[in-house]
């Protein structure tokens, strides 16, 4: 178990360092002055001097490397275009704002996906099943912005139940503390939405794989064996099916985590919820850089931990993987 | 092959409902100059001389107009074919690629399977939607750079489902009997085993395909699709960048469900294509 | 009482192209403390009269009439649940593929404590302790309790697969082909573990397999199998030594002789029958030399030919005649010409 431990977090450091190294040379490949990708044009030639001299831009290219890498470890990524303040003051409250949209929705999905689809394989034949599988398929295919925006027009244009956007009430939480917004019936009531259309367009690949899932491992041997032990309907699925089907389910929570990543910045946008994601497309409409590298580091990092975690809940599933 | 696989496709209800779908679609796109009753960026005016913008469906425009005045129902129409060059473009690179990086490292194992497999973990990493903003907003935005970035993404997966069918089909006899027979290396992969694995590829392509359909779609949604091609993405776009989306539901839901119907309809092949392959999942 | 009694049993898997009559009209008994063997080739339904007996066929196949007595009760009568608290610990099963037998994901140790757990409301330190013990009696190091089914070799799972069967102390075992996918020196080893077992716990046992050999070492009775229905039926001296029925007949030729090194292995020429549809006559007789117009039309009757003994044939009268033309090979390479 350590050795698979071990193996998993060299796999991580190493994509991560890989991935700073690949921003860096990407950044710097754009025709024309590379260091525009780090100061601002806008500034006058003096500041652009003092920039350039304080990020080491003078200096040949392997110093740089190692400054940008040194850099990054110190959370130091440099000021945005933009906004014209230090890119590392902007990004953790939009961090956090992205973590409590994606992660609760994403447990969600997954859990009601996985139970559904173990429930609908268990109970074969009939409407129920070929409905649901036709939902589901119909449901995950269309784009997951569209939805939203049907959910936005039906339930907040129309039924005026939800808000049409943003994290919290505008002037609502004057002088309040960050935590007491966040544990506001206000944000919550913005949070909802976004929410329910994030975890019912997710749960669909779960529950269709896990469908799948169930109904091979429903046909093996050891089940049927199980059967014939006179165990009761109800340990064998939980106990038994469940367990074995959710193990290809668990390879693929990295593939989810980066679909449930990218439909973070597209959810993001037509909420207006602002997260990690918004700030990332609104930095590269208006060519801010630095942000954007910032942001893309940071949701990649996001993505990279998350597969690390599924890799170790994966080890505890499959003893497979681990008594070699 | 390819007529196997309409064949096996053909016995499956859904499986043919879903080719109908997906042949409608490319016959659509395929006849947009004779099938879209107007230009699609062409603006409309009235008789007084207005511009017709935001103009709920009607006999002229069965779609109604955007804010721009343009016809829904003709940009529908024309919308359909980035959708489908982009994605049969992509599925195929991903699967050239995917497929050969599986072949190799399968097969060979050892070291170069351990430089392949890690490379592949490691772009396993990359959060795909934000690495194909931040490249296209280097490269600039255009349908090739488009595909490129989506087959850098996507062709991972495929590596390591026919890296897997490679290993376990390395072992056969058959391979041992060409290999005894003195056949090359190369012939031995791509002679004796890629046939094998067409089956896992084939079902790749097509999950392929609706991937990076739904993809395109959401590229060109946040504005970063190319801007000299209307596609269904960006049709939505414009819509919600005007502001004015809730109002014009005309001009929301057809481009929408459009990629819905087109992309559900992939997936039905390729479900149909996998029970065939995996019979276990079939008969509901 | 027998201690299993099943009277002209009929199972049917129903599928899309028809409903299959696997196992028709088979009856047989197994007494305390017995052995009965079923022999006979693949698909002739043995091992649906297994899955009959124990009760787990699969969603689309059912027993269409017959009774399977148990201890005098009908078990296919039974509630679901009744039957369900029954098996295992009355009746167990020795599967035929331990590969694929045991749940990858779960200790085996823990797996054969579950069986405690549910039909004997063990806790768990007894229930292990119990477990520890059974190892011990198959073969198996008691360390291995904490280990997982791939870290066990073939012949190792084999045994636990046994040990988890007799765990409960069943009255009768069923073992479907149990040593089909191991090598022959461990077959014998764990059969010999199993009779000695069967000394110590007192089961019967129902042994399905297409190895003649295996029938003979280790039972009391045989049953012949064929086309869903019993061909012949007897002590085994009797039904090995003196033959009634011609499959019986053939088959004896297809197992090699060890004392006779110069004769040659005769086998049956032909298939077995597509068990749908209309069927008439008896199910052998595409494949038997002896057979005439009446074998064709008419079912033959399972009859009485010596104590305890009984077979399938119209010409059981002729059976001695039979049993030296069958022990030639043209009889049956000359029918598969005229065929």
């Amino acid at each position: 178990m350590i050795k698979y431990l071990i193996n998993r977090i060299l796999l991580m450091v190493l994509t991560l360092f890989v991935l700073a190294t690949l921003m860096f040379f990407m950044f710097r490949m754009l025709p024309g002055d590379p260091t525009m990708t780090v100061i601002s044009s806008a500034l006058n030639p003096k500041a652009q001097e003092e920039m350039k001299r304080q990020y080491g831009l003078d200096k040949p290219l392997h110093e740089q490397y190692a400054a940008y890498l040194r850099n990054i470890v110190c959370l130091d990524f440099g000021y945005s275009f933009q906004h014209n303040r230090k890119v590392s003051d902007m990004i953790s409250g939009r961090l956090l704002n992205t973590i409590l949209l994606i992660l609760p929705s994403m447990i969600a999905a997954y859990a009601l996906g996985v139970v559904g689809g173990a429930l609908i394989a268990w109970k074969r034949g009939g409407k129920l099943e070929i409905g649901t599988v036709i939902v589901s398929t119909a449901f995950q295919s269309a784009p997951v912005f569209w939805l939203s925006m049907l959910a936005i027009f039906v339930f907040s244009v129309h039924l005026d139940l939800f808000p049409l956007g943003h994290i919290v009430s505008p002037g609502m939480h004057h002088g309040k503390s960050q935590w007491a917004i966040y544990f506001s019936l206000d944000f919550l009531h913005h949070l909802a939405l976004p929410f329910i259309v994030n975890t019912l367009y997710n749960l669909c690949f779960p529950l269709l794989l896990m469908r799948s899932s169930m109904l091979e491992t429903l046909g093996e041997d050891y089940v049927e064996l199980c059967r014939m032990k006179g165990l009761p309907e109800r340990k064998i699925i939980y106990n038994h099916a469940m367990r074995n089907s959710f193990l290809p389910i668990a390879t693929t929570l990295p593939l989810i985590l980066g679909w449930a990543v990218a439909g973070s910045v597209v959810i993001e946008t037509v909420f207006s919820w602002p997260g990690l994601g918004l700030l990332m497309v609104e930095a590269v409409q208006r060519s801010d850089y630095p942000l954007v590298q910032a942001c893309f580091l940071l949701i990649a990092v996001l993505t990279i931990v998350g597969n690390f975690v599924a890799d170790l809940l994966y080890g505890i599933l499959d003893p497979r993987i681990v008594y070699e | 092959m390819l007529g196997d696989f309409l064949r096996f496709i053909a016995r499956s209800k859904l499986g043919m409902f879903g080719l109908i779908l997906f042949a409608a679609c490319v016959l659509v796109a395929v006849f947009a100059p004779v099938l879209a009753p107007y230009e699609p960026m062409q603006k409309h005016y009235d008789v007084s001389g207005k511009l017709m913008k935001l103009r709920p469906p009607s006999q002229e425009h069965l779609l109604g107009t955007t804010i721009l005045g343009r016809d829904v129902f003709s940009q529908l129409i024309w919308g359909g074919r980035p959708a489908l060059v982009i994605g049969l473009l992509t599925a195929m690179g991903v699967v050239l690629i995917g497929v050969n990086i599986g072949l190799i490292a399968g097969y060979y194992g050892g070291w170069i399977d351990n430089l392949l497999m890690r490379i592949t973990d490691i772009f396993m990493g990359l959060p795909f939607l934000p690495f194909i903003i931040v490249v296209l907003s280097l490269t600039g935005r255009s349908l090739w750079t488009i595909i490129l970035a989506l087959v850098i993404i996507m062709w991972r997966s495929t590596a390591r489902v026919i890296r897997s069918q490679v290993l376990s089909l390395r072992e056969r006899s058959f391979v041992d009997a060409a290999r005894v027979s003195g056949a090359s290396s190369l012939k031995i992969i791509y002679v004796e085993i890629a046939p094998n694995i067409f089956p896992v590829a084939l079902v790749n392509v097509v999950f392929a395909l609706a991937w990076a359909i739904i993809t395109e779609a959401s590229i060109g949604f946040l504005g970063f699709g190319d801007p000299n091609v209307l596609s269904w993405g960006s049709i939505i776009y414009e819509a919600f960048a005007s502001e004015m989306s809730y109002k014009a539901w005309w001009w929301v839901i057809p481009p929408g469900a459009a990629i819905m119907i087109l992309v559900t309809a992939v997936y039905f092949i390729g479900r149909a294509y996998e029970e065939m392959i995996n019979p276990r999942l079939k008969k509901w | 009482m027998a201690l299993l009694s099943v009277e002209n049993l009929n199972t049917v898997y129903r599928t899309q192209r028809g409903d299959v009559r696997a196992v028709e009209d088979v009856s047989f008994a197994i007494q305390e403390g017995l052995n009965l063997g079923l022999v006979g080739e693949s698909a002739c339904g043995k091992s649906t009269v297994l899955k009959s007996v124990i009760g787990v066929l699969p969603p689309n196949a059912f027993v269409a009439g017959g009774r399977i007595l148990f201890k005098g009760r009908d078990l296919p009568a039974m509630d679901e649940e009744e039957r369900r608290k029954l098996r295992w610990k009355e009746i167990s099963m020795i599967t035929q593929s331990a590969l694929n037998s045991l749940d990858p994901v779960h200790k085996v140790g823990d797996q054969i404590v579950e069986a405690l757990q549910i039909h004997a409301s063990m806790d768990r330190t007894t229930a292990k302790q119990r477990v520890e013990e059974m190892f011990a009696l198959v073969g198996i190091d008691s360390k291995r309790f904490r280990e997982y089914p791939h870290q066990f070799s073939g012949g190792m799972r084999q045994r636990a697969i046994i040990a988890m069967s007799l765990i409960l102390k069943p009255s009768l075992v069923i073992a479907d082909e149990p040593t089909t996918s191991l090598d022959v020196i461990v077959q014998d080893q764990i059969l010999k573990n199993v009779r000695k077992l069967q000394g110590m716990l007192g089961f019967s046992m129902l042994l399905v397999t297409h190895d003649m050999a295996l029938v003979i070492e280790n039972c009391d009775h045989v049953g012949v199998m064929y086309g869903g229905k019993i061909m012949e039926l007897g002590p085994k001296r009797e039904v090995i030594l003196q033959p009634f029925h011609p499959y019986t007949m053939g088959l004896k030729n297809s197992f090699p002789n060890i004392l006779d090194r110069r004769s040659e292995l005769i086998s049956i020429p032909g298939v077995p029958p597509v068990l749908m549809g209309e069927l008439r006559g008896c199910r052998f007789f595409s494949r038997c030399p002896f057979g005439t117009e009446q074998c064709s039309t008419e079912i033959p009757p399972l009859i009485e030919v010596g104590p305890e003994h009984r077979a399938a044939c119209h010409y059981t009268d002729r059976a001695e005649e039979m049993r030296n033309k069958a022990a030639l090979a043209e009889t049956w390479l000359n029918m598969a010409r005229d065929r």
